[in-house]
């Protein structure tokens, strides 16, 4: 069929090219479905509301601003990097495929098991966070708002009833695969409806903060808490009771815990590059607008959230707005919801409709979110099978759809086991999804790595790829490559550094969770080319590229 | 899960097509003999290329031509051959010119369609030598058809060549297994060289598997899906060649032919082997033939293709690859 646009056929070659009458490839996804699905992995809404400004307690003194700054810098240069490594290689399967086609498909899998198993944490940590971050505090702070009790009561009572927790969490996940199921056709609808419906929310947040002053706030905030706490000045008996729990409430500035504060901006901000496993089905994957779609999320994405911080101190008050986060989850803290931003924000409007408003824009972030991690999941599951890696029906899709759904299905049926694992026994599960971004990390390192090499091992992928230019002499993509493996490793390692920050345990993730990966990976691996090789084909063959010459 | 090899006897068959002009798919459905191995190649049409892409030669000795996007220089020999491998690579011919020839080939429409034609068989024949080159000596043969796009000048250079055998229209014997090959598809927006209406393709192939001495051990290379087979679903597209848009999206319809689905549903093959549509990638069943349509990235430099194992009755394994 004939490669087509909303342009006649002539007009979508690329420039300097001539083009006869002749049949091609239709790719699915546009550049601005990839550019929500590039957001929809680090909704901005979620980040604002329990990314970052939970750690300003926890890293006193840490600047938020050269956070967000460093943490653009890492965005970009990852964008760089993957996006021109994607357009060497445009195929569907992220890391596994990137690392694989360079390296090796051995460490190709080790990579994939490592991001995998992130992936398959965060699709619990989602569903979870669903009902206990999302519907649960969001319907209590409605209530609040609006001095309705039974919505606090049938909040508080979702956000911890573990049978809630799973039936809903469970629907969450079982409803955005049957959005798959559906195939691109649907998923991109719903998943650019729900981002659409995050823009707005957060639009909602930004005017209503911009023409609130900081007295309007206090003012509306101390007459909402009265009648909680009795007190009449509930907004500065909170600064001062974070000051008994040790809160510093006006630090000064503390380079050593600027650190960990960029590390916690990354670790829901340098994810704007995920349609690489999707780059077999985005248009234009060949040429650079994959990476600049990459780039921009990632900048529209910070460029929020820097906005709406300033805000958040400029108009809740910087001593108030460290404070609240700062005693959040111990006894002085009032409130029997979370001190998001939406709950400030329906305080300082004053009205119910507003809150229900909040409500439902910060609650559609879930799924959008979803969407992309059980995509990354699937592809990656669905790599592995053509491959051989698995049995060949999971690479098998829907004749009416296109879609995999044998891999969604495997998918489905390994988050939902991992969400019943969270639910009942929540604090082992945590003390694993903390490690989430780190084990992400290493796979992103890899990727990195294999960019480095790609002009060397793949020169003929290279010189066809979005640019051929150089820096310094050296290939573009493996100078981006190289950056990005500088600044990776020393995220990871700032993530290790500040683990008690964060609640990483080092010995247990060093000394008991890498290895169980890597084991996994390799013996996956060899017991899959075993297998195979007593059918008559060899894994590494089928997953390598030909030789051509 | 894993299934064991079977005992009997296998045919190790690899299928591709919609190469597109692509050397460097070319140059790998070739070498797939040897890589995964095979004991037959086959492919299934649509060989030539799309697009042509001036190299102007400059009055300093450099080379410019634009790719990707992205204009490029060249300054030595080894920088000018590396930029024809990345046009060649992304499935587009390189045509070194100087800048007077550039202004006539853009101002000159039967000019550009003559230098397109030169061009595509120029390299259709460095294909075929390279063929010739590698399976020489082997009893290994690449079974090849035209596709609908190709002109039919290609079928001169196709013809008569020692490893590659030009099968269009024709019953091959492949081990226990006979193939029959059709190139043409059903009428398309792009009034392509090889296109039929449904009951001409029918009675051709009709032609053809009544030739079949066991049709159930029998597969079928034909370039266009069958219809409503999961394999030919692409979006519509208009008179003006654009989509035709339903509910803010592009609407998807099936392409293929129903006469080719008539006909495996009567002769009921082994294996129906498919392209045409690259972004129909899939394997189904129609009865108790499996269809297969690998899709194509010919754009990419990655070949997309199918490595099947055949039984003498049935088909043992198949492999959707990327290589």
């Amino acid at each position: 069929m004939t490669e087509l646009g909303e342009k006649p056929v002539t007009e979508t070659r690329p420039q300097g090219a001539y083009a006869r009458k002749a049949t091609g490839l239709v790719r699915e996804v546009s550049p601005f479905s990839t550019f929500v699905f590039n957001m929809a992995g680090q909704p901005t809404s979620v980040f604002l509301a329990i990314s970052i400004f939970l750690f300003l307690g926890v890293f006193s003194g840490g600047s938020i601003w050269l956070g967000f700054a460093m943490a653009a810098v890492v965005a970009i240069t990852i964008a760089v990097c993957y996006g021109l490594f994607a357009s060497a290689i445009p195929r569907s399967g992220g890391d596994y495929v990137l690392v694989s086609r360079v390296t090796h498909p051995a460490i190709g899998l080790v990579s994939s098991f490592f991001w995998t198993s992130g992936v398959i944490l965060s699709i619990a940590f989602i569903a979870l966070a669903f009902v206990t971050v999302a519907l649960g505090p969001s319907l209590a702070a409605v209530g609040l708002v609006s001095g309705q009790d039974g919505l606090v009561t049938a909040g508080n009572d979702l956000a911890t009833s573990e049978g809630w927790q799973f039936a809903i969490g469970t629907a969450l996940i079982l409803v955005s695969a049957i959005f798959l199921a559906g195939g691109w056709r649907w998923t991109t609808r719903i998943m650019n409806g729900l981002w659409v419906l995050m823009m707005l929310g957060l639009a909602t947040v930004f005017l209503v903060l911009l023409f609130k002053s900081q007295d309007g706030f206090v003012n509306s905030f101390n007459q909402f808490a009265g009648s909680i706490t009795g007190e009449p000045d509930t907004y500065n008996s909170i600064i001062q009771s974070a000051g008994k729990e040790g809160v510093d409430t006006d630090p000064a500035f503390s380079m050593d815990n600027t650190w960990p504060t960029w590390a916690a901006i990354c670790s829901l901000s340098i994810f704007g590059w995920l349609s690489v496993y999707i780059s077999g089905e985005v248009r234009r994957a060949k040429d650079t607008t994959q990476m600049k779609v990459m780039g921009l999320a990632s900048l529209v994405h910070i460029g929020i959230a820097v906005v709406l911080s300033v805000l958040f101190f400029g108009k809740f008050g910087q001593d108030f707005f460290v404070a609240i986060n700062g005693i959040n989850g111990t006894e002085s803290y009032p409130f029997a919801v979370e001190p998001f931003y939406t709950f400030l924000t329906a305080i300082a409007g004053g009205s119910t409709v507003l809150a229900w408003w909040l409500l439902i824009t910060f609650v559609a972030a879930f799924p959008l979110l979803m969407i992309p991690n059980i995509t990354i999941a699937v592809r990656t599951f669905f790599a592995w099978a053509l491959d051989g890696i698995l049995p060949s029906q999971i690479a098998r899709v829907s004749s009416r759809t296109h879609a995999p759904n044998y891999a969604i299905g495997l998918v489905v049926v390994l988050s939902i086991a991992v969400l019943g694992w969270a639910v009942t026994n929540g604090e082992d599960f945590f003390s694993v999804l903390v490690e989430a971004v780190l084990v992400q990390l290493v796979a992103m390192i890899l990727i990195a790595i294999s960019a480095v090499l790609l002009p060397y091992r793949r020169p003929d992928a290279w010189r066809a790829s979005a640019t051929t230019k150089r820096f310094l002499g050296i290939p573009v993509v493996a100078f981006a490559g190289g950056l990005v493996v500088i600044l990776l490793a020393g995220l990871f390692y700032v993530f290790m550094d500040y683990s008690e920050g964060f609640g990483i345990d080092t010995d247990q993730f060093l000394g008991r969770d890498v290895p169980i990966l890597l084991g996994a990976a390799l013996l996956t691996f060899f017991v899959a080319r075993t297998a195979r090789k007593r059918q008559g084909v060899d894994v590494d063959k089928l997953a390598a590229e030909i030789p051509p010459e | 899960m894993f299934r064991r090899r079977q005992k009997t006897e296998i045919t190790r068959l690899f299928y591709a097509g919609d190469v597109h002009g692509s050397r460097v798919c070319w140059k790998k459905f070739v070498n797939a003999a040897a890589h995964y191995p095979a004991d037959v190649l086959v492919m299934g049409g649509d060989l030539t290329g799309k697009a042509l892409v001036p190299i102007v030669r400059e009055g300093d000795g450099s080379y410019g031509a634009r790719v990707i996007g992205e204009q490029r220089v060249a300054r030595t020999a080894e920088e000018l051959d590396q930029m024809q491998r990345a046009i060649s690579t992304n499935g587009m011919y390189p045509l070194i010119v100087d800048r007077d020839e550039a202004q006539a080939l853009a101002e000159d429409a039967a000019r550009r369609d003559r230098a397109f034609e030169q061009a595509l068989l120029d390299e259709l024949r460095l294909w075929m030598e390279f063929a010739d080159e590698r399976l020489a000596g082997t009893d290994k043969r690449a079974y090849v058809i035209p596709g609908n796009d190709d002109p039919w000048s290609v079928d001169e250079v196709l013809a008569g060549r020692e490893s590659v055998v030009a099968c269009d229209e024709t019953v091959q014997r492949i081990g226990p297994h006979e193939m029959v090959s059709l190139g043409y598809s059903n009428r398309t927006p792009w009034d392509t060289p090889r296109e039929l209406d449904e009951d001409e393709i029918y009675s051709r192939l009709k032609r053809l598997t009544d030739r079949l001495e066991e049709p159930n051990r029998a597969i079928l290379n034909v370039h266009v899906p069958p219809y409503e087979s999961s394999l030919d679903t692409a979006f519509e597209v208009d008179e003006d060649l654009r989509y035709v848009m339903k509910g803010g999206r592009p609407h998807e319809v099936p392409t293929g032919s129903a006469a080719v689905r008539q006909i495996i549903e009567e002769t009921q093959p082994l294996l129906s082997l498919h392209g045409h549509i690259h972004e129909s990638k899939g394997v189904t069943t129609i009865g108790r033939t499996v269809a297969i349509n690998p899709g194509s990235d010919y754009g990419s430099g990655h070949l997309d293709g199918c490595l099947v194992h055949l039984g003498p009755d049935r088909v043992a394994n198949h492999y959707l690859v990327s290589g």
